[in-house]
Formats: C-alpha cells, sequence, structure tokens
C-alpha cells in the first residue's frame, strides 16, 4: 500500500511539472481579431492581410472597445499571418474573428476560394465567419475607417449583415462554411454582401450596398440594393424590407409596405431543349406609410395596390435575373442546382454546356401580395 | 469488493493497558470489608477524586459498609438521600438479614432506594463504574460488592445543533449523554420493533455504543456485516463516532463520507425508518447512520418538513452547488486559457481586458485564491464568534476589492473564487471531497483545457460509481431506472408518492398503503 | 467474489454507446456524401445477421464468454491462437480508438500538447473503469446513454434553423458501388465492432434472450448514428461533409441560435469524449480478460494497468501522423474481416456442427 501510494505522488509531481505549458495560451498572451481583410497585390501576386484587433489598452473602462489594424504581407495566407506576428507582441487570435472581407481585386482576381479554404482548414477559424466583398480598391479601406459609434467596424459590419435580412432586405448574410458549399455544388454561384465606405455627417463610415456576383470564385460584378432585394426574392431569402412605388400614379395610393413574411416557390420546366423556370413569390406585407387620403378599409383601394405591388415584383424580379443572365451570366439564383438536385440524368446532359444554356433561361415570375396588417391609423 | 481495513493493530493497544489488565486480574474481592477498600484505594492511587466512606448501622453495629465513588461524576443527594440515609437508619438488624449471600438482596430489596442496581465480583466492571459515575457499595463479610447508579455530572442542555440549523421542524438536538440521546430516539418510535444492542468500543475510555435499528425494515444482512466490521475494531480510544466511521469505511482512500452522521433524533428517526442502522456512542452527539447513499450528502432532514414543491427546488439546487464548488475553477482556466472560442465575443474582450496586466496566469491566479479562500474559511471556524465578524469584512475587503485595484488578481476571479465558496457551503457534508476534487479538476484543466476538465470529471464520476457504503453500492442505478427510486433523489416526492424504501437497504419495502393525493376518493 | 450480471436493458445501453462511441465522432462514411444514410441503411444488410451469429454463439454457449467458448471448441492449442488473435484485435482497437480521440482534441484544441500525456490521462480513467468492473461500467454507459441522447436532441433542436433538406437531394446520385463501398465500411466500423461484446457475455444470465438483447442493442445504434448523419448532411451539406474530418464537431460549431446560444461546440464536444471512454474501456475490458485467459489468470482486474499501457504504447506508433489515421479506415475494414466475420462465424459453424453431431450421438443408442 505504502509503495502505491509514493509510486502515485510520484506520478503526480511528475504530472504537475509538466502542467502549465504545452497549449496553455493565457488571454494577456493573445491578440483577438475582430476582423480581418485579405488583398492581393496586383503587381506581386501578394497576399495583403490587414487585421482589426482589439485594442485592450482601454477596454473595461467607459470609453469602450477600441481597435487597431495591422497589416502584413506573404505569398500565402498563412505566410502573411505568420509575416503578421514580426511587428505584433502575442500571437494573432482567430477564434472570435467575425468578419472576412475580400478587397475588390483579390475578387476579380478569383483567389477567393483559395482563402475560403485556408479559413476553413485552420481549427481556430470559425465557420460562421460573415463575408464581405469591399468595393472600395481593397480591403484595408473598408476596415481602416472608425465605425459609427466609433470603435470597432468588423462587429459593425456583422451587424449590419445580421440584421440586413430582416430590416431591410438588401442582402444575404452568406457565412463561411455556406459559402464553401456554394462554391462547390454545381449549378450555383455565390454572391456575397458588398460594402463600402460613404461620408456620414463628419465622419467616413461603412455602409451595405447590395450584393456581389460571383462566377466561379471571380467577382463579376454588383447588384444595388434595390436590385439586390428582388434577387432575396428570387431565392426566397426575403424575410422584412419595405416595398415602394413611385409616385407617378395618377389615384394617389401611394404607400410604402413593410414585408412581414415571403415564400418562394421555383419550378422549371424543359421542353425541346427550351427551359423554363416558373417563380412563384407570395408576400405578406404590412401598410406602412401612406399620402393621405388612402382609405385603408376600402377593399377595393387596397386590391389595387396589392395589384400594383405584385405586378412591380414580377417585372423587377425578372429584370434582375433577366441583368444576371445576361450581363453576368452567373446562376446565382441556383438554377442549375435545382435541375442538379431533381434531375441529375438532365443536369449532366446540360452541364457542360450550362454557360451557354444559362442566358437562354425563360423565366416566368408569378407574384402575390396580401396585405395583413395595417398601421396604426384607419385612413389619412 | 470490500477495501474494508481490518488492521488489528495490537501496538495500539498501550502498554498501560496491559498493565491494568494484569492489575485487575490479580485482585480478586475478598470477604474482608478492609482488604477490599485497600484494593480500589490501591487500584486508584494518584486518583484523588475516589472518594471511600465507612458506613455502620445505627440499629446494629455489625452492618459495617464502606461506599466508593468518584466525586464530580455523582450526584450527591442520590448518595445522601438514597444511599447513605437508607444504610444508616434501617431499622432491619443484621439477624433478619444476615444469612450469607442473602444480605445482598436483602439490602436491595428492602434498604436501598435506588432505582438501578447490580450485584458483581468482576473488579473491571467496578473500576468501569466507578469511573462512570455509580457508587460501589462494599459490604463487611461479603465477597461481592453492589454497583449503584448514582450519575450526577453536568450535562449540556438539549439545544439545537448549531451546524444542523433549520427553519422548521423539531429542535431538539443530541448531547453527550447516551442514555438520553437514546430516550430522544425512543420517544419518537413508540414499537418494540426498535431493537437497541450494546456494545463497548476503546481498550482504554470502553466507550458505551449502543447500535440501533427497527427489526422490520433492516436488511438483515446489512446488519450482520455491520457487526462483522465492528467486531473486529480494535482501538485504545473513541472519542467520536468519527472513530468508527473510518475504522469500518469500506474505501478508505476515498474522501468522500460513506457512513451518515447528524445531532438530530428526527434525522436518526427518519433514517431508520428507511432501514438504516443507527450507531450511538457515549460522549458525543453525533450519531452515525449506515449505509449512507451518495444522495444523503444532498438531503436535509427539513426537505421532508416543508412543503414538496420547494425542497424539490433546493434538492436541485444543491447538486447543482456541488457541481459548480467543484467545477467553475477549472471550468474557467479551461475557457480562458484554452477555448477562448467558447467565450461571446464581447465577454472575452472584456475578461482579456481584465487580465491583461494581471502578472500571474489563470491557473496559477486561480490555485492561489483557493488556497486564501480555504485559509480565511478555516481561519472563520477556529475564530471566536465575536472576531469573526471583523475577519470576514477584513478578508473581503483586502482580498477582493483591494487586490484587484493593485492588479495582483483579475476581477474575474474574484468572482469564480466567490461563487466557488459560497456553493461549497450548500453541500456542508462534502466539505471534505470538494477541495481535493476542486484542486484536481484545476490541474486537468490547466493542463488539457476543456477535455482535461471532462475526463477528470469522468474519473470522479467512475470514482463515485464506486463508493460502496456496507458494501452497497452508494449510487445505485439500477438498470431499470423506475420512477419509484428516484423520488426521494434529484427531487423530493410528496410524502403520499413515496410508496416504497429504497431497494438495497431493507427488507421490507413498502411504507405505505397507496393513497394517492390524501383522501379525494 | 459473486458474479455481476447486467440486465437486459443494460446491455442494450452498452451496445448502443458503444456504437454511437467514436462514430459520432468520426461521422462514418462520407465518400458517398449526402446518400450516406442510404448505406448507413444499406450497412445494416450486413450488420444485422452478423449480430445475429454473435447472439447465436452467446445463445450456444450461455454465461461464456468467447475466450471460454474458443477453448471449449478447439481444445488448448488452437484455442489459445484463436485467442491470441482475438485479443490482439481488442487491444489494437483500444489504441485505434484511444488515437482517435487524441488526434481529435490535439486537432480541435491542444494541437501543442504531446499526444502521450493526453493518451495516459484518458487511459487511466479508463483503467479506474476497467478495475472498477461491470457493474461500475454498466452504470456509466446507463448515465452516457442518457447524456448523449439528451445532448444529441439538443443540437437538432439548436440547428433547427440551419437544416435544409434539399440537401438531401439528389438522391442516390452515387453509383451502387460506391454505395456499397460505403455501407460496408460502415458495417466494419461501427457496427461489427461489436463483436468485442462478446468478450463479456459471461456477464450475461442463461435466461436472458441474446438475439432480442444484441438486436435491439444494435438498431438502435443504427438508429442515433442515422439521426446524427442525417442531421450532418441536412445542415453541412454534401461539400462540408466530404471534406470535414469531424462533421459532427463541425455542426456543433455552427449552432448559433440569436447570438445567445453560440459557440457551444466545447460543451457538446465533451459528449464525444465520454463515449470515447466507453468505448476504449470495454476494449480494455475485453483484452484483459483474453490476455487473462491466454495466461490462466483468474482475476481480469489485476492486468488491467500493464494492457492498457500497452495499449497507449500502441495507439502511439501505428501512425505517424493524422492523414494515416484517416487512411486507415480504408484498410480497417479488410484488415478486420478476420476478427469481425471469420472468427466469429468459425466458432458459430462449428459449435453448430458440435451441437448437431452430439444429438446425433445422443440419437443413436436410443
Amino acid at each position: 500500500m505504502n509503495k502505491k501510494i509514493v509510486c502515485l505522488l510520484l506520478s503526480l509531481i511528475l504530472l504537475l511539472s509538466q502542467t502549465g505549458c504545452w497549449s496553455y495560451r493565457g488571454l494577456n498572451e493573445i491578440t483577438i481579431i475582430a476582423g480581418i481583410g485579405i488583398d492581393l497585390d496586383p503587381k506581386t501576386k501578394d497576399y495583403l492581410v490587414s487585421c482589426e484587433i482589439i485594442d485592450l489598452t482601454s477596454t473595461g473602462k467607459e470609453s469602450g472597445t477600441k481597435a487597431k489594424l495591422v497589416e502584413s504581407r506573404g505569398k500565402t495566407v498563412m505566410d502573411a499571418v505568420r509575416n503578421a506576428k514580426k511587428r505584433l507582441l502575442n500571437k494573432l487570435y482567430w477564434g472570435n474573428n467575425e468578419v472576412l472581407i475580400f478587397g475588390n481585386e483579390l475578387a476579380k482576381s478569383g483567389d477567393i476560394g483559395n482563402v475560403i479554404n485556408w479559413f476553413l482548414t485552420d481549427a481556430e477559424c470559425r465557420e460562421t465567419v460573415c463575408l464581405v466583398v469591399s468595393q472600395e480598391k481593397t480591403a484595408k479601406d473598408l476596415l481602416s475607417i472608425y465605425g459609427l459609434d466609433n470603435s470597432v467596424v468588423a462587429f459593425e459590419i456583422k451587424k449590419i449583415i445580421a440584421d440586413d435580412e430582416n430590416v431591410v432586405g438588401t442582402m444575404e448574410n452568406v457565412q463561411l462554411f455556406q459559402a464553401f458549399s456554394i462554391l462547390n455544388s454545381p449549378g450555383r454561384s455565390l454572391a456575397l454582401p458588398a460594402f463600402r465606405d460613404v461620408k456620414n455627417d463628419e465622419d467616413i463610415v461603412a455602409e451595405s450596398n447590395g450584393e456581389a456576383v460571383f462566377k466561379g470564385d471571380k467577382l463579376v460584378g454588383y447588384l444595388p440594393p434595390e436590385e439586390s432585394k428582388y434577387y432575396l426574392f428570387a431565392v426566397d431569402e426575403i424575410h422584412g424590407g419595405i416595398l415602394t412605388t413611385s409616385s407617378t400614379d395618377e389615384d394617389q395610393t401611394d404607400v410604402s409596405l413593410e414585408i412581414s413574411k415571403s415564400k418562394t416557390k421555383n419550378s422549371y420546366s424543359y421542353e425541346n431543349g427550351q427551359l423554363k423556370f416558373t417563380i412563384k413569390i407570395e408576400t405578406e406585407v404590412a401598410v406602412d406609410e401612406m399620402k393621405p387620403g388612402v382609405d385603408l378599409l376600402d377593399e377595393d383601394t387596397l386590391e389595387k395596390i396589392e395589384q400594383r405591388e405584385q405586378k412591380m415584383i414580377e417585372e423587377r424580379t425578372e429584370s434582375v435575373i433577366k441583368k444576371v443572365q445576361t450581363q453576368y451570366n452567373s446562376d446565382i439564383f441556383g438554377f442549375g442546382n435545382m435541375i442538379y438536385k431533381s434531375d441529375v440524368k438532365l443536369w449532366q446532359q446540360l452541364e457542360p454546356e450550362w454557360d451557354k444554356i444559362f442566358p437562354t433561361i425563360q423565366v416566368k415570375v408569378e407574384s402575390k401580395v396580401n396585405i395583413v396588417n395595417t398601421s396604426f391609423l384607419k385612413h389619412s | 469488493m470490500f477495501h474494508f481495513i481490518s488492521r488489528h493493530k495490537k501496538e495500539m493497544v498501550t502498554d498501560q493497558v496491559e498493565h491494568l489488565n494484569q492489575q485487575l486480574d490479580n485482585n480478586p474481592l475478598s470477604r474482608s470489608l478492609q482488604k477490599n477498600v485497600d484494593t480500589i484505594r490501591s487500584l486508584f492511587t494518584d486518583v484523588d477524586i475516589l472518594v471511600v466512606r465507612y458506613i455502620q448501622n445505627r440499629q446494629d453495629s455489625s452492618l459495617r459498609y464502606c461506599i466508593a465513588y468518584c466525586d464530580g461524576v455523582v450526584s450527591g443527594e442520590i448518595i445522601n438521600e438514597n444511599i447513605i440515609k437508607p444504610l444508616i437508619l434501617s431499622g432491619e438488624s443484621a439477624a433478619d438479614m444476615k444469612s450469607g449471600a442473602h444480605l445482598l438482596d436483602n439490602l436491595v430489596e428492602k434498604v436501598l432506594l435506588i432505582s438501578e442496581v447490580k450485584k458483581t465480583k468482576d473488579i473491571k466492571e467496578i473500576v468501569e463504574s466507578i469511573t462512570y459515575g455509580d457508587t460501589i457499595l462494599f459490604i463487611d463479610g461479603v465477597e461481592e460488592a453492589l454497583i449503584l447508579n448514582s450519575k450526577g455530572f453536568g450535562t449540556r442542555a438539549m439545544e439545537e445543533p448549531e451546524n444542523e440549523k433549520i427553519l422548521s421542524g423539531p429542535r431538539e438536538g443530541f448531547n453527550e449523554v447516551l442514555m438520553q440521546n437514546l430516550s430522544l430516539v425512543r420517544r419518537k418510535v413508540r414499537t418494540n420493533e426498535l431493537k437497541m444492542k450494546f456494545k463497548t468500543f476503546g481498550k482504554m475510555t470502553r466507550t458505551k455504543a449502543c447500535i440501533c435499528y427497527i427489526d422490520k425494515i433492516v436488511n438483515k444482512n446489512l446488519l450482520k456485516e455491520l457487526y462483522r466490521r465492528l467486531d473486529s475494531i480494535d482501538i485504545d480510544a473513541v472519542l467520536d463516532s468519527n472513530y468508527l466511521t473510518e475504522m469500518i469505511k469500506d474505501s478508505p482512500w476515498s474522501p468522500f463520507r460513506t457512513t451518515g452522521y447528524t445531532e438530530r433524533p428526527d434525522v436518526v428517526v427518519g433514517k431508520l425508518l428507511e432501514g438504516r442502522i443507527a450507531i450511538f456512542l457515549d460522549g458525543t452527539p453525533v450519531v452515525m447512520t449506515v449505509p449512507y447513499l451518495f444522495i444523503e450528502n444532498f438531503q436535509s432532514n427539513e426537505d421532508y418538513y416543508l412543503s414538496f414543491f420547494y425542497t424539490s427546488m433546493s434538492r436541485f439546487l444543491r447538486i447543482v452547488g456541488f457541481l459548480l464548488t467543484i467545477g467553475v475553477p477549472g471550468f474557467y482556466v479551461a475557457l480562458v486559457a484554452f477555448q477562448q472560442q467558447m467565450l461571446p465575443t464581447q465577454l472575452l474582450i472584456s475578461i482579456a481586458g481584465a487580465r491583461k496586466s494581471v502578472p500571474l496566469p489563470a491557473a496559477a491566479e486561480a490555485f492561489i485564491m483557493l488556497l486564501v479562500f480555504d485559509i480565511l474559511r478555516e481561519t472563520g471556524i477556529r475564530m471566536p464568534t465575536n472576531i469573526g465578524q471583523p475577519l470576514s469584512i477584513v478578508g473581503a475587503l483586502v482580498i477582493g476589492q483591494a487586490a484587484v485595484d493593485a492588479k495582483l488578481v483579475a476581477a474575474p476571479m474574484i468572482i469564480v473564487v466567490a461563487l466557488t465558496g459560497i456553493t461549497s457551503l450548500l453541500v456542508p457534508k462534502m466539505n471534505a471531497p470538494v477541495i481535493y476534487l476542486r484542486v484536481f479538476l484545476l490541474i486537468l484543466s490547466s493542463s488539457f483545457g476543456l477535455y482535461g476538465f471532462v475526463i477528470g470529471l469522468s474519473g470522479v464520476f467512475i470514482h463515485i460509481l464506486n463508493l460502496h457504503s456496507l458494501g452497497i453500492p452508494q449510487m445505485s442505478l439500477s438498470g431499470a431506472l423506475q420512477y419509484q427510486d428516484i423520488k426521494d433523489t434529484f427531487i423530493r416526492a410528496p410524502w403520499w408518492d413515496m410508496i416504497t424504501r429504497t431497494k438495497s437497504m431493507t427488507d421490507n419495502r413498502i411504507r405505505l398503503k397507496s393513497n394517492r393525493g390524501g383522501n379525494h376518493e | 467474489m459473486e458474479k455481476e450480471y447486467f440486465t437486459l436493458r443494460q446491455i442494450v445501453c452498452m451496445i448502443i454507446l458503444f456504437i454511437c462511441g467514436s462514430s459520432v465522432v468520426l461521422g462514418g462514411s462520407s465518400e458517398a456524401g449526402q446518400d450516406s444514410w442510404i448505406c448507413l441503411i444499406m450497412s445494416q444488410i450486413f450488420a444485422i445477421p452478423m449480430v445475429m451469429i454473435y447472439a447465436r454463439i452467446v445463445q450456444i454457449y450461455p454465461e461464456k464468454n468467447i475466450f471460454q467458448v474458443l477453448e471449449i471448441l478447439f481444445g488448448k492449442f488452437a484455442g489459445k491462437i484463436l485467442t491470441a488473435l482475438f485479443t490482439w484485435y481488442s487491444l489494437h482497437l483500444a489504441a485505434l480508438v484511444l488515437r482517435n480521440f487524441s488526434e481529435f482534441i490535439a486537432i480541435t484544441s491542444i494541437p501543442e500538447t504531446p499526444q502521450l500525456a493526453l493518451m495516459i490521462v484518458m487511459g487511466l480513467v479508463c483503467v479506474h473503469m476497467a478495475k472498477s468492473g461491470i457493474e461500475v461500467f454498466v452504470k456509466w454507459s446507463l448515465v452516457n446513454l442518457a447524456a448523449l441522447l439528451l445532448l444529441m436532441f439538443l443540437t437538432i433542436f439548436l440547428l433547427f434553423n440551419r437544416i435544409d433538406v434539399t440537401n438531401f437531394l439528389p438522391i442516390m446520385e452515387h453509383d451502387t458501388k460506391t454505395l456499397f463501398a460505403g455501407s460496408y465500411s460502415l458495417f466494419a466500423f461501427p457496427f461489427a465492432e461489436t463483436v468485442l461484446f462478446l468478450g463479456i457475455t459471461d456477464h450475461i444470465r442463461k435466461e436472458d434472450k441474446p438475439l432480442k438483447v444484441f438486436l435491439l442493442g444494435e438498431g438502435l445504434g443504427a438508429l442515433i448514428v442515422l439521426v446524427v448523419m442525417l442531421r450532418n448532411i441536412s445542415v453541412l451539406g454534401a461539400a462540408m461533409l466530404k471534406t470535414e474530418n469531424f462533421p459532427s464537431y463541425s455542426a456543433a460549431r455552427i449552432i448559433n441560435v440569436s447570438e445567445f446560444l453560440a459557440r457551444v461546440e466545447g460543451v457538446i464536444s465533451t459528449n464525444f469524449i465520454l463515449g470515447g471512454i466507453t468505448k476504449i474501456s470495454l476494449c480494455l475490458i475485453t483484452a484483459c480478460k483474453g490476455t487473462a485467459s491466454l495466461f490462466n489468470i483468474k482475476d481480469y482486474k489485476t492486468i488491467v494497468m500493464p494492457v492498457a499501457l500497452c495499449s497507449i504504447a500502441l495507439s502511439l506508433i501505428i501512425f505517424s501522423n493524422t492523414m494515416q489515421m484517416f487512411n486507415f479506415l480504408n484498410v480497417y475494414k479488410i484488415y478486420a474481416i478476420p476478427f469481425q466475420i471469420l472468427i466469429p462465424a468459425l466458432i458459430w459453424v462449428w459449435s453448430e456442427f458440435k451441437a448437431h453431431f452430439k444429438e446425433k450421438k445422443a440419437d443413436k443408442p436410443a
């Protein structure tokens, strides 16, 4: 028994002497990254990595969290990240990184696949990082400004994206693993939120600006916010936002409608080598704002408004689809993927020619709008 | 299966005891009064509290007696009024009584006004009785002595035990006198099925113990096992029931309790009625109960006196408290030093901000703060009560506020240690294991992070599953988790629903005739 | 000492936990992408008959474990050789699972820590379990199964907003060859690994119906793996599933319920560790029983420590890197054939033959 205890104690002491090293990484030994921007140097083809790091010297007190920017370059992303350590006290820590921003240049050169892969391979990066494309020259331009509340701009961008789909309805929140899935699934192209810098009052702040359209892993163009909304209608990702009509109508029934619920159903038919897609959009809206003199209790008026909105959605969605088909030729709506999922054989037949087929697809949008709720007043 | 210690260490029995035994064996009682008195006096050399008094009957001077007792442990009134007075004034003449051995019987039957009287020839017994407050009566010409019960030592009042305070329910508590303690239990269970068997422990102390159980409920195998273990105890002194606890423990190296202890008669009765066995010990208010299930660590007698809604909640809180008190420091270190990813960003930033200028790593900080906390706690217990208050203020202020302000310790660590400390008070019956488990988990967490923590927790759980009390598993998760078996564990079911007793402990499972929710039929 | 027995429910629980133990972490077959779940169902075509054979062996030789059966059937010499083989398999499996888990932990959270240290700590816990005996092991698996189910349903609940049923489409995209290959590797790992239960069947009572118990355990285990697999496919999609080493872990990582319940993968992955401990412990117990019968040692508990040390050492040297470990899954399904199929089948055929022969012999004089 005594021998056993001695052995146990000895092994415990050995074990104890080993603790505290290895992977132990105290919070004061890490540099927390809030957001990261990746650019490509067009001349040297180096990766330029800009990390927005949390400045801990000011936290805890009333001034709020501040951030700083760290830049580095390297032949690969990993190389660039390691090079950043040369000018940092502590190791970079990715676990709480919230956004990944692609620079315009990088996105155009078609390297986002690599970057996404690297971030997924690294165990520390989270799969739920939001992806953003910078419409400024570089991703750094987006990160180097201060947010509206003068703090961490990466957190702000993340919050804007997260809230957008419920409030504004102009962009789709695509997270790292979803982007990877889209890039790797047949017949589907990627669309990522785009951001730009705008002047607000005295400062420059980041603003969401529609969607960036990719073909493969190359950026081919942008959709402005208003068009992005109808893109979202087409892919059934709209959860909120406003529908407005121009005031050129003769009967003065202009209103703003808030989308409360929307459901899109896509179907297709293939006859004589012609693909036809039908998009059925069913939307429930609430009246938010109206011109004086509109009687909301009048069924005719309501029906008139509904009809007009339906027509507008149909027209605009079709025009956005047309634009993407002809201008970008990028299947961000996942029409090919739909065929792949429901009829593999047909897809295998169409796949080699998909780039040629996609612009020729006939798309018909059928919309139905129901006003389910009025605002506070009966009429005004 | 049992890791039961059966170390009969003869070394424990001191030479003095051997010597005493020899002396006692060499000195049998004799007919001569003087010789018997001399024997007693020689046995009690240098024991100045021994009082020896000669008495002669007033009527018949041939009736000569001598009483011997220890001053302080006897009641003077009893000796004066019930022993000396009748002996002196007794009208019976020597001729009436004196017929050899009948003299003793006559004295007992006609003269002495004492309820408990015992004849003896055994000098060992005489020594034991004198030291226990009895009076010994020697009679000239008789080879036997009488042991008269004249116990009258000061006893503590039956107060509510300090460490088992409750809000509602019976408030009496045991004191140090065995017979009074037994009377408290006896009064609550008025049946002949309540058995009380006496037994003596300790070569030197000769401490009286009483083994109590209810015949119809107790599991006979457990009773046999208990006797087997008690019989093998060979120790010089037993001052508290913990002596016995450690001697009969199933896994002697485990920090967990495998016997219950209480100072409250209502608790003892409750346990007896569930089929447990209680061991009372003279000289201590603490009563030991076996077998002890793991869940008893979380039970309190009050659970049964208050509404079951309320007490189910507090039962649950205690279990959570136990997990928190062993786990929080380790979990915190694992999060802060390994799994930072699990912290929400805002929390991470604020903890990182708090930690940035603190000199020690979180693991070392946790060790030191836990040590400081345990020092404070220990001081609090040992302190005279009137200093306790200032101490806690100094502790809280100095250790907490000042250390954080001076950037010696990060503020989150203070919260962690405070939470650990407070939750440890929820499970007072496990104060020994929690200290060790906490440190054990902390070491594993600071080497391997969260996974180390989980592996350690699994080890602890396996250990708990391994624990036995009197040979029955402390945590009995039978294959079929039946409702009746969990009624008094994570929750406290209403009384009308606790139909059966715990299976492993009793021969007679049915507690009540099913009578759901009172008589609303 | 009294012999410890299982109840029916306990064996079922143990089999379920054993099957789920490491497959929940490694996630089973992935080459079939979104059709993995079909592979799983197909694997039952092999698994059920095999499990029935195991159960039949238990039925013919009640209250005996495989090592005793081997000795009865094949005599001292041949029996010992087969015992040694089977013992090797359980020892090797213990090492493999141990390695899987230490790699998992190293990759996901503590890459700089030497895996030996981690293995020793984990191994010690398993030794503690194996030494505590069957009674404790049973209780442990009971509690763990509850935890496993609870966390499984919790993750499904928390991931509800991420579930995309179109991820299952197109169904049956892969050809039957891929599907069969996938289903066979699912059969070898984890379902046929239940062969290790034959090492502890001496704790099953004579009157219990082994067939029912084995099939029930196997079926429920398969059901749980199926649910986990469906969750992973629907949440992650085929593309992610094919590249991920630990799909369940990734699925847990993307849990995010309104920014509040997020980043909980650490808590959920602890469940994997518990399953791993169960599996390693069972492998250890079987290996120890085999070793004990090989060297005529009475109580297997006395040799738990040395056997565990052997398997820790083995788990260190079997792979030189992580890639080898993942590739070994392909080798494993061939390597395991003798232990999972041949030896049990041999025992079964031989014992049926013997029983038949005996019957005839008994008939003749009458």
